[in-house]
C-alpha cells in the first residue's frame, strides 16, 4: 500500500532538494522527496562544476553540518583545483569540475539508500493550508499527500521560460517541462512572486575541437577534498582548456544584437551581471576586442564540453556562427544550443532566517526559487530549511546561523534582510568576517551544530575536536614571547614577519596534516584582525541577541519616520541586529527601537 | 509626533521675532490664532502653496495682538520634515511672549524642548549626524565667524568632502576585490602590481587630503571656543591695567567671568568676526611658597592654550630678573609681543630694540590708553590669518569626533601604505581599505557590500 502520509514533503530534487530532504530524513522526520524526474536528480543544469570562491567555502560548510554536496563531488569531480592560491587562505576557493552523470547518480543512490525517505516521481500542482498552516499538497493526477511541513526547492521551473532569439518554449531546463500550476498556488496562498533571468551557453562535441589552438588547463597535483571525512582522493584527472573569441565574434555579436530577446525587451526579468551573456560582455564593455573562453568537459564517459564564457539567447543560426568564430571551435558540433531562461522566485524578505515564510506555518522555501543562483547556493540553503522543518515540528528553536559562523549564514540573513534584485551569488566579499570563514576551518564553526543536530559522525566530531585542540595548543605557543630551545619550531612560530612562515614549513616542523597546517597558518597570519573581529562580535552581540517579539507594534514608537516603519514591518526582524542592517534604516531609527523594545520587555516582565 | 512652538530667534531687543510651530498638527492652529488680511477667518493652508508668506494678524479671543508675517512650510520639505508655520512677529519680548502663550493654549501644540526642532529634522532623515551637529554649532555659535562655519557644514561640505574621499577608497576597494573574486577572469589592467601601484597613490592623495582636513581642526575649534590672548608679565607691571584697557577700547564685551582658574579673568571681544578671550595671569616671579608654583603652573597652562602672548614689562622700572623669567617661558609661543607699559612715567635707558629676545616692542601707557591703536592692530592681523582658511569656503572640522574618525582612519590608510610596501595579499588589503572605510562611515552613514560589488561590476566585465 501506498504512504500518503509524512512529516515533511521536499518539492524538487536539485541540490537544494536534495540537501533538504536527506538532513531531514536522517533526522528523524518521515520524508518524501518529489522530483519530475528520477533521471535529473541532482542535476547540474549549467556548467559542470562545484566550489569556486565563497561557493567551495559553502561546500565545506555544508559538509561541517553534515550535508551531502561535499562527498559526492569527491567521489564524481574530474578535476580539482584550489583557486586563489596567490593569495591568502581566506579567499582561496577549492573547486571540482564534476562527471555530471556520476554526480547525479552518487546522490541518487545516496537518498535511495537513506532512511525515512521515499523518492516519489511526480509533479505537484497545489500546496494545501488550514488555519495558515500547511496540511499537504496535490500531485497533477488528483493524489492528495498529507504532509506536516513542505519544503518548495523548484530552481528554475516555476513558469520557466526559454528564450533562443524570437523561438521561446515554455520549460524548467531545455527540453524538461516548466511547473506552470504551482506558483498560481503560491500566489493564491499571498506569496509575492517575481521574475529572474539566467542563461546557459552551448554544448559541444569535444572530438571536434581542435584543441592546437587552446591553452590545456590542468588539475592540481596535491588535491585537498571537499569533506572532512574524505581521507584521500586518488583519481586521474582530465584537463580542461582555454581560448579565446575572436574579431570575428564580436563582429558577429555586434550585427545580431537587435536579434537577442534581451536587448530586444522581450525578457522582463533581472539577469546576473557576473555570468553575462557574450552580447552582455561586448555591450559593457566595447572596449574589449576579446573575451576568455573555458572548455570544460561534462564528464568521464561523454564527449560534451562545456563552453563556458559563452552564455547567449541569439537566434540558434547566430549562436552557430558566434561559437565557430572562436579560436579551436571552427569546425565545432553543437550539441546543445545556448539559451536564457526567466522563471517565478519568491522575494525571499517573506521568509524568516529559518527560511519558514512568514505567513505560512510550515512552509519552508530554499534554493534558487529564493532568488538566489548556483549549486552551492541552493545546497546550502536546502540544507537549513530541511533542518529548521524538523525542528519546528519538533517544536524546537530554528538554527539560524549567524553571520559571524558562515557564509550560509550570511547568505540567509542577506536574503530574508535585504533582498535581492537580481539572481544573489555569493561572493568573499559579502562576508564582513571574511578572514574568519575560510574553508579550512569550516568543520571548527559548525560542526558543533551538526553534531548537536545528529547530523555529523561521532568520529568525525571527535576527527575535528582533536585537530581544533592541537592547533589551539600550537598557537598559544606561537604567542609566547621567549622560548628555550631553538628549535625550528620555535623559529618558524617566533617569525613576526608572515613572509617567513609558510604552510609547507608548518607542515614538515609539526608533522601536521596539510589542512591543520593550512588552519594554523591562517590564524597566525590573520591574528591582529581575528582578535579585532572577535570584538566586534562581542559587541554586536548585545544587538543581535535582542530579540524583537513576533507581533511588535512599531507603529507606536514615537519619531520613527514612515518608511523606516514600512520597512521594518516588511522585514519584520527578528532582533535589533536583524534591524541594524535593513537597508535605509538608519542608527536614529535603531536607538528609538531599541529603546522601545527594551520597554516592552520591562513591561511584559511586570505584566508577569 | 507632537507639534511644537517656540521662539526661534533670542530673546532681547529686536526689530523682528520668530515663532516656530511644526508637527503634524501645525496647521490646525491657524484659524485659531491667524486673521488673514486677504482672506479673513476663512483662510485655508491647504489651499496655499507651501513655502508661501501671509500677511494678517495674530489674534487672542478675536483680539488682534500684533501685525504679523505667517509662512507656510509643508512637510516633507521644510527643516523638520514636517509641516512648519513661522510668524514674524513684532520683536519685543513682551509681544513675542504673549503671541507665544496664544498658540500654547491649543492643548495640541507643546512647547519645544531645547534642540527639539533639529531632532525632529535629524529623525525625519531630512539631515545627517554632521549636520545634525552643525545645527547644534548654529544655536552654540558665539560670533558670526562661527555661524558661518556652522552653516557651512549644514549645507554639507565636510560630509560632500567625506563622501568624495569614500568614493576614491570605494574604488579602491573594488580593484582589490575584483582580483580576489575574479582570478579566472582576464583583467590585464588590474595585476596585483599595476592594483597596488594605483592604490599606493591613490591613498596617498587622500591621506594628503585628509590631513589638511585634520590641520583645519585648530582653526575650527578656534572659531567655536575663541582665540586666547593672554597677558602675563612680572608683578605689578600693569596687566590688569592693559586688559582694561583694551576692554574700553573695544567697548563690545560679550562676557565678564572669572576664568576657570581662581586667580585668571577671562573678558571676551568681538575682534574681526571672531571670538577673542583675554587672560588676565598672576605676576610671575621666583616662587617662594607652594601657592606661587602652583600660580606658576597654571600660568604655564594658560600659556598652552593661547594663540597670542602679550608679554607686558614696566618700562619706567627697566628690565628685571622677573622679565627673564616670562621671556623663558613663552619660548614655543608662536605670535607673542612685548609690551612695554608706564610711558607715562618714562622708560629707562636699557629698554631699546631687541631687548628680551624680541625684535620690536610695542610703547604704550594703559592708564590713559595711549598705543593701544598699535596693540589692536597687531592683534587683528594675527586674528585675520587665522580666518583665512575658513574664508575659502571649504570643508572643516571643529567636532572632536570628527576628528578622532578622520584620525583612525588615516592611521588604518597609512598602515595600507606599510602593508603593500611588505607585499600582503590582497584580503588584507581589502579589510584594511574596508576598516578605514568603517571610520568614515562613522561621519556619513554606511557603505553596504552592494557598493563595492557595484563599483567591481561597472569597472570590470567578469564572469565566465
Amino acid at each position: 500500500m501506498k504512504n500518503n502520509s509524512f512529516d515533511i514533503i521536499v518539492i524538487g530534487a536539485g541540490h537544494a532538494g536534495c540537501e533538504a530532504a536527506s538532513a531531514a530524513a536522517k533526522m528523524g522526520a518521515s520524508t518524501a522527496l518529489f522530483t519530475f524526474n528520477l533521471d535529473t536528480i541532482a542535476q547540474m543544469s549549467c556548467n559542470p562544476s562545484i566550489g569556486g570562491i565563497a561557493k567551495g567555502q559553502i561546500v565545506r560548510e555544508i559538509d561541517a553540518l553534515g550535508g551531502l554536496m561535499g562527498q559526492v563531488i569527491d567521489k564524481s569531480a574530474i578535476q580539482f583545483r584550489m583557486l586563489n592560491v596567490k593569495k591568502g587562505p581566506a579567499v582561496w576557493g577549492p573547486r571540482a569540475q564534476a562527471d555530471k552523470k556520476l554526480y547525479q547518480l552518487i546522490m541518487k543512490n545516496i537518498l535511495e539508500e537513506q532512511e525515512n525517505l521515499e523518492i516519489i516521481q511526480d509533479e505537484v500542482t497545489d500546496i494545501h493550508v488550514k488555519n495558515n498552516k500547511i496540511s499537504g499538497l496535490e500531485t497533477i493526477r488528483g493524489q492528495i499527500y498529507r504532509s506536516k511541513a513542505v519544503i518548495i526547492t523548484t530552481g528554475t521551473f516555476m513558469k520557466g521560460m526559454i528564450y533562443i532569439g524570437p523561438f521561446t518554449t515554455e520549460a524548467g531546463r531545455f527540453g524538461e517541462p516548466a511547473s506552470k500550476k504551482l506558483s498560481v498556488s503560491l500566489k493564491r496562498l499571498g506569496l509575492k512572486l517575481g521574475r529572474l533571468k539566467t542563461g546557459t551557453p552551448a554544448r559541444v562535441n569535444g572530438k571536434s575541437i581542435d584543441y592546437s589552438k587552446t591553452e590545456i588547463q590542468y588539475g592540481d597535483k596535491n588535491i585537498i577534498p571537499f569533506s572532512f571525512s574524505t581521507e584521500k582522493i586518488d583519481v586521474e584527472q582530465i584537463p580542461c582548456f582555454i581560448t579565446r573569441t575572436t574579431k570575428k565574434t564580436k563582429n558577429i555579436v555586434k550585427r545580431n544584437l537587435k536579434y537577442s530577446p534581451l536587448y530586444s525587451g522581450k525578457i522582463s526579468g533581472v539577469g546576473v551581471r557576473y555570468c553575462p551573456s557574450l552580447e552582455d560582455k561586448f555591450v559593457k564593455f566595447p572596449s574589449k576586442e576579446s573575451h576568455h573562453i573555458f572548455l570544460e568537459p561534462e564528464g568521464r564517459d561523454t564527449n560534451e564540453v562545456y563552453v563556458n564564457g559563452a552564455s547567449s539567447s541569439l537566434p540558434e543560426k547566430v549562436q552557430v556562427k558566434m561559437i565557430r568564430s572562436i579560436a579551436g571551435l571552427e569546425n565545432v558540433e553543437i550539441m546543445r544550443i545556448g539559451y536564457a531562461i526567466d522563471y517565478d522566485f519568491v522575494f525571499p524578505i517573506q521568509l524568516k532566517p529559518s527560511l519558514e515564510a512568514k505567513k505560512i506555518e510550515n512552509l519552508f522555501f530554499a534554493g534558487q526559487i529564493n532568488g538566489t543562483s548556483g549549486y552551492e547556493e541552493a545546497g546550502g540553503q536546502g540544507l537549513i530549511a530541511g533542518i529548521n522543518a524538523c525542528l519546528v515540528l519538533k517544536k524546537k528553536d530554528p538554527l539560524i546561523l549567524k553571520r559571524s559562523d558562515s557564509y550560509i549564514g550570511t547568505l540567509i540573513d542577506d536574503l530574508v534582510t535585504r533582498g535581492t534584485e537580481e539572481p544573489y551569488r555569493m561572493f568573499t566579499s559579502r562576508a564582513e568576517y571574511r578572514l574568519l570563514l575560510r574553508a579550512d576551518n569550516a568543520d571548527i564553526r559548525l560542526m558543533p551544530y551538526g553534531k548537536e543536530l545528529g547530523l555529523v559522525k561521532k568520529e568525525d566530531f571527535k576527527k575535528m575536536n582533536k585537530r581544533k585542540q592541537k592547533i589551539e595548543e600550537l598557537k598559544i605557543l606561537a604567542r609566547k614571547k621567549s622560548i628555550d630551545d631553538e628549535t625550528a619550531q620555535n623559529y618558524i612560530l617566533r617569525s613576526r614577519s608572515s613572509a617567513d612562515i609558510t604552510i609547507e614549513k608548518l607542515k614538515d616542523c609539526f608533522d601536521l596534516c596539510y589542512g591543520d597546517a593550512m588552519t594554523l597558518y591562517s590564524d597566525i597570519l590573520y591574528r591582529g584582525y581575528i582578535n579585532k573581529m572577535e570584538h566586534e562580535i562581542e559587541r554586536l552581540k548585545k544587538y543581535e541577541n535582542l530579540a524583537i517579539p513576533d507581533k511588535f507594534d512599531y507603529s507606536k514608537i514615537k519619531g520613527l519616520k514612515k518608511e523606516s516603519i514600512e520597512k521594518l514591518l516588511k522585514i519584520r526582524p527578528v532582533a535589533i541586529g536583524q534591524a541594524m542592517r535593513i537597508s535605509g534604516i538608519t542608527p536614529a531609527d535603531v536607538t528609538l527601537l531599541m529603546f522601545e523594545v527594551k520597554k516592552f520587555g520591562k513591561e511584559r516582565v511586570k505584566i508577569k | 509626533m507632537d507639534t511644537i512652538a517656540a521662539i526661534s530667534t533670542p530673546i532681547g531687543q529686536g526689530g523682528l521675532g520668530i515663532i516656530r510651530i511644526t508637527g503634524p498638527k501645525a496647521f490646525s492652529v491657524i484659524p485659531r490664532i491667524f486673521l488673514s488680511k486677504k482672506h479673513g477667518k476663512r483662510f485655508s493652508a491647504k489651499k496655499q502653496l507651501s513655502h508661501s508668506i501671509h500677511f494678517g494678524f495674530l489674534i487672542r479671543n478675536n483680539k488682534k495682538i500684533d501685525e504679523v508675517l505667517m509662512s507656510i512650510f509643508k512637510a516633507p520639505n521644510t527643516f523638520t520634515g514636517e509641516d512648519t508655520l513661522e510668524f514674524s512677529c513684532h520683536g519685543g519680548t513682551l509681544v513675542l511672549e504673549n503671541a507665544l502663550s496664544t498658540i500654547l493654549e491649543n492643548d495640541f501644540i507643546r512647547l519645544a524642548e531645547q534642540g527639539e526642532f533639529s531632532k525632529k529634522a535629524f529623525l525625519n532623515g531630512r539631515i545627517d549626524l554632521i549636520q545634525a551637529e552643525a545645527v547644534a554649532d548654529i544655536i552654540d555659535a558665539r560670533n558670526t565667524l562661527a555661524l558661518d562655519a556652522a552653516v557651512n557644514q549644514l549645507d554639507g561640505s565636510l560630509s560632500k568632502t567625506i563622501n568624495k574621499h569614500k568614493d576614491r577608497l570605494i574604488s579602491l576597494l573594488s580593484l582589490c576585490e575584483a582580483n580576489i573574486e575574479f582570478p579566472e577572469d582576464d583583467m590585464e589592467d588590474n595585476t596585483k602590481k599595476s592594483c597596488y601601484k594605483n592604490i599606493t597613490k591613490n591613498i596617498s592623495s587622500i591621506l594628503k587630503d585628509l590631513n589638511d582636513l585634520l590641520s583645519t581642526f585648530n582653526r575650527g575649534s578656534l572659531l567655536k571656543q575663541g582665540i586666547n590672548v593672554v597677558i602675563i608679565g612680572a608683578p605689578n607691571t600693569g596687566k590688569s591695567t592693559l586688559l582694561n584697557s583694551i576692554l574700553g577700547f573695544e567697548r563690545a564685551i560679550v562676557t565678564s567671568v572669572a576664568g576657570t582658574t581662581r586667580d585668571f579673568l577671562k573678558e571676551s571681544l568681538i575682534i574681526e568676526g571672531a571670538v577673542v578671550n583675554f587672560i588676565d595671569t598672576a605676576g610671575i616671579r621666583q616662587a617662594k611658597d607652594k601657592i606661587e608654583k602652583k600660580g606658576i603652573s597654571k600660568t604655564l597652562q594658560a600659556i598652552e592654550k593661547a594663540t597670542i602672548v602679550l608679554h607686558i614689562i614696566d618700562g619706567s622700572r627697566g628690565i628685571l630678573k622677573n622679565d627673564h623669567m616670562v621671556t623663558g617661558m613663552l619660548s614655543s609661543v608662536k605670535h607673542k609681543f612685548l609690551v612695554v607699559n608706564k610711558l607715562d612715567l618714562g622708560f629707562k635707558n636699557n629698554i631699546k630694540k631687541g631687548i628680551l629676545g624680541y625684535k620690536r616692542f610695542i610703547s604704550i601707557s594703559a592708564k590713559d590708553g595711549k598705543g593701544m591703536n598699535s596693540i589692536m592692530s597687531e592683534l587683528k592681523k594675527i586674528i585675520k590669518k587665522q580666518n583665512t582658511l575658513y574664508l575659502s569656503g571649504k570643508a572643516m572640522i571643529t567636532s572632536i569626533r570628527h576628528k578622532n574618525c578622520i584620525e583612525r582612519c588615516c592611521k588604518e590608510l597609512e598602515e595600507i601604505i606599510t602593508d603593500i610596501r611588505k607585499n600582503s595579499s590582497e584580503e588584507i588589503i581589502s579589510h584594511r581599505i574596508k576598516s578605514s572605510l568603517n571610520y568614515l562611515d562613522e561621519l556619513s552613514g554606511a557603505t553596504t557590500p552592494d557598493d563595492v560589488l557595484n563599483a567591481v561590476f561597472s569597472k570590470f566585465c567578469i564572469g565566465k
